[in-house]
């Protein structure tokens, strides 16, 4: 119900505003009107809608009805686990433990194979709208710091070539730029994904060899907290 | 949490009569057209089997204004059928989970859920999700229960323009129940993952039911004459006090092929990961004892070309062999060999062997790796 009440809001905020840019050179009343009315606008218009995908408090499925799971070409590998630890989570008591083993060399192409973690957005046969939103959001520490990722999405096209449009290396997203063995909020500004926003289809952890030295490595990433925010 | 809000358009519930209709341009047939009145009940029925079908305001469920429809069966042995549905006529595409309450008169009765969008309607063929026993797994009891269906199940029927909600009464017998408030929501309120991953395994099929396996997926003998494979479910024997087991009746000549599957996967859909599990477990037991056969699993491409991939013998698994009492067999997953775990497309009972026999088989589950068989996989191939 809040949501709703939010974007009726930001609906109202914006209608207002363009009633004071269309009427302000013509009436300093109402002018004044906006300017006295403003601070009482403004903690609307602060407040942004947050959509969770994934909180990891449940199974592996995420809150929207969407499967979630590891992807591997061997010979690299993946895991994915559950982690119940209240005193290391982010929120909550559950976050996402994402081992891989990203090899390079063997498998098609003689090129390592792959490995990564997706998250459908919703249930089999529908398309997520992602046009409200601007930003993806998520949670992020590694074991050792050295870990390196990048963030797949891909919409009705991506999901029938089976791939997704990449970010840049996770460090661009963080306020640090890389990754600590601390919880750290990675914002991804959704048009670096050059997709439908009216249909998404999947959000995707990418363990690139492009991204890490030599094109292989192994490590642990914990996530937490997987969102999308309206500014 | 420290997250501001959830999508409200996720909570919202309506009712059948605020769901959107049918598209401008949907072809009815005039008998369609005179009949599709939404909300309207009805019922189909080759005698000896009848039904009984209206609204009754007798019963009520406590905090609840609306007015149960009432629903009586009798359904005798085959070809004999009856069933009865309610009219939709709606565009269900937007919403994820289609909800209702259900309360028997004795309790245990039974049916089969499915749908008819406005094409299938037409041949009257409308597509089962199998057993009430997949969403209730301990059955239609004398209190209100409500019923969570997410409308992905109903694999098939084009949910932009469905027809009617069908109630098949494949179970001899006669039962009573009442079922009210029937709603459909944008929010998945069923998380079969999580589900799964607490109760440790997957139970494919008890086989007490349906045809259809507790995935709703099809499940059916197969044969290449002159070799010959019959499947049917039976009271007796069974595991348990209740329900049924599979029933087996083969004959395997020095040519062709038999036996029996399940899928895992949705017929031009979906297949099923079993990544994170273990083992299959399933108990088996036959008519004189001896009976011999091979467990084999495909996985997407071996669904393709129609075979399976054998993990060995029955006798691998039961060094005395298959006798006339039940045995647990249990197989590792690693002996299938490398297959595409994450599609998975069905579980087979092969007989290979010249001759003839019955099996019985019950309670086919999957186990799920634990966290700790998980990490000592990972580490192991370290």
């Amino acid at each position: 119900m809040k949501r709703v009440k939010c974007q009726m809001s930001l609906r109202g905020v914006k209608r207002r505003s363009n009633l004071k840019t269309r009427l302000l050179p013509a009436s300093l009343t109402l002018a004044v009107a906006m300017t006295v009315a403003l601070p009482f606008l403004l903690p609307a218009f602060a407040e942004k809608v947050t959509f969770l995908i994934d909180d990891f408090e449940g199974g592996m499925s995420n809150k929207i009805g969407g499967k979630a799971n590891t992807y591997v070409q061997e010979p690299s590998r993946a895991l994915a686990l559950l982690t119940k630890d209240k005193t290391q989570a982010h929120g909550g008591e559950s976050f996402l433990t994402l081992k891989y083993d990203k090899k390079a060399k063997g498998g098609p192409y003689d090129s390592g194979g792959w490995c990564g973690y997706y998250t459908i957005l919703g249930p089999a046969k529908r398309y997520f709208d992602a046009t409200a939103y601007k930003m993806l959001t998520f949670w992020v520490k590694g074991a050792t710091g050295e870990e390196n990722f990048v963030v797949g999405m891909a919409d009705q096209h991506w999901e029938e070539v089976g791939d997704s449009v990449k970010s840049e290396p996770i460090g661009k997203y963080l306020s640090v730029r890389r990754l600590t063995k601390e919880w750290q909020k990675a914002e991804i500004p959704l048009d670096t994904f050059l997709v439908d926003m009216k249909k998404l289809v999947s959000i995707a952890v990418c363990f690139e060899g492009s991204v890490l030295p030599n094109g292989e490595g192994k490590g642990t990433v914990y996530i937490d907290d997987i969102a999308l925010e309206s500014e | 949490m420290t997250l501001l809000l959830l999508s409200a358009t996720f909570a919202e519930a309506v009712a059948l009569k605020d769901v959107p209709p049918l598209p401008e341009g949907t072809v009815l047939f005039e008998g369609e057209q005179k009949f599709a009145q939404r909300g309207r009940i009805g019922g189909f029925a080759l005698k000896p089997s009848k039904y009984g079908v209206y609204a009754d305001r007798r019963v009520r469920r406590e905090g609840s204004t609306a007015e149960p429809f009432y629903i009586r069966y009798l359904k005798t042995p085959d070809p004999s059928f009856v069933g009865v549905y309610i009219i939709i006529v709606g565009d269900l595409s937007s919403y994820a989970t289609m909800t209702f309450w259900i309360k028997g008169a004795k309790g245990g009765e039974t049916f089969e859920l499915g749908m008819n969008d406005t094409v299938s309607n037409k041949r009257e063929d409308a597509v089962l999700v199998g057993s009430i026993h997949r969403y209730l797994p301990k059955g239609v009891t004398t209190e209100w229960q409500e019923v969570k269906i997410p409308l992905e199940d109903f694999f098939g029927p084009d949910l932009i323009r469905v027809y009617s909600l069908v109630f098949n009464f494949n179970e001899e017998g006669t039962g009573e129940f009442w079922i009210e408030g029937l709603s459909f929501h944008k929010e998945p309120m069923v998380d079969r993952e999580a589900e799964l991953a607490s109760r440790g395994e997957l139970l494919l099929d008890d086989f007490d039911h349906s045809a259809l396996n507790l995935l709703g997926r099809k499940a059916n003998a197969y044969k290449r004459l002159p070799s010959v494979c019959a499947f049917s479910g039976v009271t007796e024997p069974r595991r348990g006090s209740q329900g049924r087991s599979l029933r087996l009746d083969w004959t395997k000549e020095t040519t062709g092929w038999c036996g029996y599957y399940t899928l895992l996967n949705q017929i031009d859909g979906e297949y099923f990961d079993l990544s994170s599990y273990k083992e299959v477990r399933f108990w088996v037991r036959g008519l004189k004892g001896g009976e011999t056969f091979e467990v084999g699993m495909a996985d997407k491409s071996w669904l393709t070309i129609g075979d399976s991939v054998k993990a060995g013998s029955i006798e691998k698994y039961l060094p005395k062999g298959v006798t006339t009492k039940w045995q647990e067999v249990v197989i590792p997953l690693s002996d299938f060999g490398k297959l595409d775990w994450s599609q998975m497309g069905s579980f087979v009972i092969n007989f290979p062997t010249p001759g003839q026999g019955t099996l019985f088989v019950d309670d086919l589950r999957f186990i799920r790796k634990t966290q700790q068989d998980l990490l000592k996989e990972w580490e192991e191939h370290s």
